[in-house]
């Protein structure tokens, strides 16, 4: 029956994302990891409930060849890495060779706020 | 009221077309989102003297909207699940707990909303806060959309029934609203649970 077998894979899609939410929600709340450890793993919790979603509620995947919607989005995945990374690099690589931290930076825009 | 009426046959190709073709301009809003959350990244730290994410916002109201916002994806996909089996009644009311939930997430939205400016934290505050109000504004922007789209879909079932054209503007909505959620998780990740991290 293939309306049950949609409903299983609706239902599992749920259940996993709530799980995943809770889970970031803790490792976040409780202080179970700090710094940058937590940031990759909150950050590699949100990609893998991405991918959940994408398959169980948006059946990707279920594509006929060939798949244009997958390489629509591996495109549309490119564009947005550079666009997302190269910000960063290049915003983070011009703060350090002003050699201005953002709290610093605020500081100074402070003190010229009354010009 | 015929409430198992089948669904009229669709012409596959046409509707493999239009499917696609909304699919392309979701990944266009996905490209549109991933510059606001590159703007965000790169300004979360400019607080221009104001407090930062981790001590304005309140957690458990975010954990709250993404809860709430996950389970009416869920009763989205369930309503479509009701929409293919040509099952009338049952559509509706799973549509009606979409749209319900949806209203709720929109209003914990607006009142964070208006508590920030209330506070004296509005857009106008620091390059931070323009970043956030751009970034989760516009999500709730779509959101808001999206309710009035279901609105006029939710009227279209009533009075029309389960034509060739409802079911195709329905199939293009549950695309839609479950695009939204993936959005979301990504809003309460970097934004919310980030910020919390105070990185």
């Amino acid at each position: 029956m293939k309306n049950n077998r949609t409903l299983i894979s609706y239902a599992v899609g749920f259940l996993s994302s709530i799980g995943l939410t809770l889970f970031a929600f803790w490792v976040v709340t409780y202080h179970i990891l700090d710094g940058w450890s937590a940031v990759w793993t909150i950050l590699a919790l949100a990609l893998v409930q991405c991918a959940i979603q994408l398959f169980f509620f948006l059946h990707l995947g279920s594509d006929t060849r060939p798949r244009w919607k997958f390489l629509s989005m591996i495109f549309m995945l490119v564009i947005l890495t550079i666009v997302v990374v190269g910000s960063l690099w290049i915003m983070n690589s011009l703060n350090d060779r002003m050699m201005m931290t953002p709290k610093q930076m605020t500081k100074y825009m402070d003190n010229q706020a009354g010009l | 009221m015929n409430d198992t009426a089948a669904i009229p046959p669709l012409d596959h190709a046409a509707k493999e077309k239009t499917l696609f073709g909304f699919w392309v301009y979701l990944m266009t809003d996905c490209l549109l989102f991933g510059s606001l959350f590159a703007t965000y990244a790169v300004l979360h730290g400019n607080t221009f003297g104001g407090l930062a994410a981790g001590d304005l916002f309140n957690m458990p109201v975010a954990l709250a909207e993404t809860l709430i916002l996950l389970t009416s994806s869920f009763c989205c996909g369930l309503a479509m699940l009701a929409v293919q089996a040509g099952r009338k009644r049952q559509a509706l009311l799973w549509l009606g707990f979409t749209a319900a939930l949806g209203l709720t997430f929109l209003t914990f939205e607006i009142r964070e909303f208006a508590q920030l400016v209330a506070d004296g934290d509005s857009w106008a505050r620091s390059g931070f806060l323009s970043a956030f109000f751009t970034l989760v504004g516009t999500h709730g922007l779509h959101i808001t959309i999206g309710l009035l789209w279901l609105g006029v879909l939710v009227w279209q079932v009533i009075h029309r029934g389960f034509t060739k054209h409802v079911v195709r503007r329905l199939t293009l909505f549950s695309m839609f609203w479950h695009f939204l959620d993936v959005i979301w998780i990504f809003i309460f990740t970097v934004v919310y649970l980030m910020g919390a991290l105070r990185i």
